[in-house]
């Protein structure tokens, strides 16, 4: 008799799980379904996602917004020097979204070094948008460091659940769902190359020389600075070297002022800053060639350029392992080829 | 903390797992804590005034109870010296007491929402002209903010509701309808109860109190009916009632431009709009109430498929419709001067004004009541009043009607007189709305006379576009609220939930998948969208 009860209560659990586990699958199923795929365009709505499967074969992270995923190729930065890397950028992501994409890459492979384009630290505290936000964080896996990211960054009508079960924001998709929607809801094939988007489109710069233009009195905004001061102590506490840079960029929207502030707080840790536009004869880039827009962003020539020149200068001045030799880091990166 | 909000889940759910953990004597104290929290968490402000009203009738209910008792034993003692009449004089007088208590209690607490419901504005520039008139004298004495308490009132969340549950307590007590809560804690959590607070229903102490406090066991079948519940209380309130409101509103603001159709289908919406609006909400707090044990009054009984306006208001709202009859249309109805009218009226001969003018009196008071509780303005008063000359007219003219359809070689009870019936009592109650969907009554007069003109402009593209119903949303709209009324019409035979848990396993949680994707992907919600208000809520 006891027996019969007993197993009763294990078949009444047993359906209980089962039916749990059912809710839970058709939940997240609807919420697969809904989020964006970013397969034809935005594709940079991709990279934190495909960042997973990469991280135990990434030795350097950049992390940036768009300029760095646009300059940095970094199946260039193999090729000439064996240097196995990711890009983590997004586009306008944010200092603190730079810090918490650091940090989750840290949480999942310690690399040896980060490079942290420090380009989007013009923008003041309070800069925030949604849609971008939500391309950065959308594809990261779950974790404290997802939650911190995503209440540093919200704006005021956001929500934090909304970032948990994205399907509360893109529910309203229901009108423009198509058919590969549901073909792509559980499995997405790659579009990044370790991050990195090709962009062939050609839209030269307008003049031939690089002024810039923003005010004298360009102080970092205090947010800002403390996320970059956040990065620098997180790479120091786990003893990854870090590199701060500015990736080239035939655009006026900087200051020296802007330039001089990094470059003393690079002197406070004893780390390199380095502004790419300086270098931009070494680099050999050509603004009527190498930009998609007048100059705020690389294309694809000028990513390579750039990139070249980077694995170079990295080479020369950080200690990263030439992964050449290793057999599962050419199998990988033959794939990412591929 | 809004009812459609992830916190508000949160929120329920964790008091479910204390109130099921403590023992079952002191659930009511988590279930008080809880809806101070919840009240707490909506505004701190509000705190004072639900404070106030619970202590003052809490106390009137006590010195109430305390002058019978009082009585019953100076009586019982002195029952061989006193004669009838002295008995009769100490109960006149105990009775008197007992009134002045009341009527203090009653005037004060309406007072309170009085003033916060009606004299906002009056009180904000009597505020503003105090302090032009401090700073024109320079005297910094004080802040801004803090010169005049009560400036600026924010109207504390469902003052009505708890005001109108309160002081029907409180009559109750007056009329010796049954024993008061002598403990003003569990008095407080009958004032406050956390599902109802927003909209209703409006529940009576003889009822709820054995609810409240009982400390329902845990049982599965109650948080699995409850959810559903609390389910289609949303499919109501996020899929077919939020998605109307753009329509209404652009039209009414463009009334000149969208005449004839777009305006009879602002009506036609808002019907349904303000259904599902006010029975999801109270879906939701009925459901929630449910998963604590706790079974609430309904207070909607299929209203559209009303015969007549006055049976529609027995179905509509019902919790405040019996308290309007039981609180003021009765004792008004039995008031001596009415009694003496009637008497009157008799004896000069109008037998049939005698009969009816004692009626149709306190229904008018009843209807210009329930105008100036629905809002503070001039068109909610005359919605009242059209309320009440629709309803006078449907019954003078009922025997009228009869004979109409004898004439016509009709049954009443055929299927074509009560479809007909119906669907005139849902047209003229929807007319009706157009008070509420007005910024003032000129403009619901112009309203209506503009559903009768431009009719051959209308264009589906202008629904679509300029008034913002896109094509795919009055699709959502029309099959949602196609559902909603078949399962009105399934529920007259009874619980549309006791036949699904009837049902196998499987079908039962095929139908919650289906409500659950149904809500979470149909549902109006979300950045961009105002699922948060009840349109109730702001009573």
């Amino acid at each position: 008799m006891g027996g019969i009860i007993k197993s009763d209560k294990i078949k009444k659990i047993i359906t209980a799980v089962c039916k749990l586990v059912l809710i839970i699958f058709l939940l997240a199923t609807l919420n697969r379904i809904f989020m964006p795929k970013y397969i034809f365009e935005n594709q940079d709505g991709r990279i934190t996602r495909e960042y997973y499967p990469n991280a135990k074969y990434t030795d350097v992270v950049f992390a940036g917004p768009s300029t760095t995923l646009s300059a940095v190729n970094p199946l260039v930065l193999w090729d000439d020097e064996g240097i196995s890397s990711y890009v983590r950028a997004n586009t306008s992501q944010t200092m603190w979204i730079s810090y918490y994409m650091i940090e989750d890459a840290i949480k999942c492979h310690k690399p040896e070094l980060v490079c942290l384009d420090v380009t989007f630290i013009k923008y003041n505290d309070n800069f925030v948008e949604e849609p971008s936000t939500r391309k950065a964080l959308d594809g990261m896996r779950m974790s404290s460091s997802k939650i911190r990211c995503v209440l540093a960054s919200m704006g005021p009508d956001e929500k934090i659940a909304d970032y948990i079960y994205p399907l509360f924001r893109f529910h309203s998709r229901w009108k423009e769902l198509t058919l590969d929607d549901f073909k792509y809801a559980w499995y997405l094939k790659p579009v990044t190359v370790a991050g990195y988007i090709v962009d062939n489109e050609v839209d030269p710069a307008e003049t031939d020389t690089l002024i810039y233009s923003r005010g004298a009195d360009d102080r970092i905004g205090p947010k800002n600075m403390d996320y970059l001061d956040r990065i620098i102590r997180l790479c120091n506490d786990n003893d990854i070297q870090i590199m701060l840079f500015k990736t080239p960029a035939f655009s006026d929207n900087w200051s020296d002022e802007l330039d001089q502030q990094i470059e003393s707080k690079a002197e406070e840790y004893g780390i390199k800053y380095i502004n790419f536009d300086t270098l931009n004869d070494d680099i050999g880039l050509d603004y009527s060639h190498d930009t998609p827009d007048k100059g705020s962003h690389l294309n694809d020539s000028g990513a390579t350029k750039f990139s070249r020149y980077l694995a170079g200068f990295i080479r020369q001045n950080y200690s990263v392992t030439d992964r050449r030799e290793d057999n599962r880091f050419v199998k990988h990166w033959e794939k990412l080829k591929k | 903390m809004s009812f459609i909000s992830i916190e508000f889940a949160a929120f329920v759910t964790a008091t479910l797992a204390i109130y099921y953990i403590v023992p079952s004597k002191i659930r009511w104290i988590v279930l008080l804590a809880a809806s101070y929290s919840f009240y707490a968490l909506y505004d701190l402000q509000n705190l004072f005034y639900i404070i106030i009203t619970t202590i003052t009738v809490y106390l009137g209910a006590y010195l109430i109870e305390k002058i019978a008792k009082r009585q019953n034993d100076y009586i019982a003692a002195n029952k061989d010296s006193l004669t009838k009449e002295d008995k009769k004089n100490i109960k006149a007088s105990s009775k008197s007491k007992q009134r002045f208590i009341l009527w203090i209690c009653v005037l004060f607490n309406f007072g309170i929402l009085l003033a916060v419901k009606y004299f906002n504005p009056y009180i904000t520039s009597v505020h503003n002209l105090s302090v032009a008139y401090i700073n024109m004298f320079r005297l910094n004495l004080l802040h801004n903010d803090d010169f005049f308490p009560f400036k600026n009132f924010i109207m504390p969340l469902g003052i009505s509701f708890y005001t109108f549950q309160s002081i029907g307590y409180l009559i109750d007590i007056f009329y010796g309808k049954y024993e008061g809560e002598k403990n003003l804690f569990r008095f407080a959590l009958y004032v406050s109860f956390f599902p109802q607070i927003i909209q209703g229903p409006i529940s009576r102490f003889g009822e709820l109190s054995k609810e409240l406090y009982k400390g329902a066991p845990f049982d599965f079948i109650n948080i699995k009916s409850g959810f559903y519940r609390v389910m289609w209380g949303l499919f109501k309130k996020l899929i077919v009632a939020d998605r109307l409101g753009g329509y209404i509103s652009a039209t009414m603001s463009m009334k000149e431009n969208y005449k004839g159709i777009y305006i009879l289908l602002a009506l036609l919406f808002y019907s349904l709009e303000l259904y599902g609006d006010f029975s999801g909400g109270i879906d939701v707090a009925i459901g929630v109430a449910e998963m604590f044990g706790i079974k609430l009054t309904e207070n909607f009984q299929r209203p559209f498929f009303s015969k007549s306006i006055s049976e529609y208001w027995q179905r509509w709202h019902i919790t405040l419709g019996t308290w309007f009859k039981d609180y003021i249309f009765f004792p008004l109805s039995v008031n001596k001067y009415m009694v003496k009218l009637g008497k009157m009226l008799r004896e000069r001969g109008m037998t049939y004004c005698a009969k009816k003018l004692p009626i149709y009196i306190p229904m008018l008071a009843v209807w210009l009541v329930t105008g100036m509780w629905h809002g503070s303005t001039g068109r909610f008063v005359a919605w009242g009043l059209c309320n009440f000359v629709f309803i006078v007219l449907g019954t003078e003219f009922e025997p009228i009607s009869h004979k109409i359809v004898t004439a016509a070689g009709l049954e009443e009870n055929s299927f074509i007189v009560r479809s007909y019936r119906v669907c005139k009592t849902f047209i003229l109650m929807s007319f009706l709305r157009i008070f509420d969907i007005s910024h003032d009554t000129k403009a619901a007069f112009d309203g209506v006379r503009y559903a009768f003109e431009d009719w051959g402009l209308f264009s589906w593209d202008n629904v679509y576009t300029d008034l913002l119903l896109p094509k795919e949303d009055l699709i959502v709209v029309i099959v949602a609220a196609v559902i909603m009324l078949v399962f009105s019409l399934i529920q007259r035979k009874g619980s549309i939930r006791d036949r699904v848990f009837a049902l196998p396993a499987t079908a039962q949680w095929l139908i919650l998948s289906l409500l659950i994707v149904a809500v979470s992907v149909f549902g109006y919600y979300g950045m961009g969208y105002d699922a948060a208000s009840f349109i109730y809520g702001n009573i």
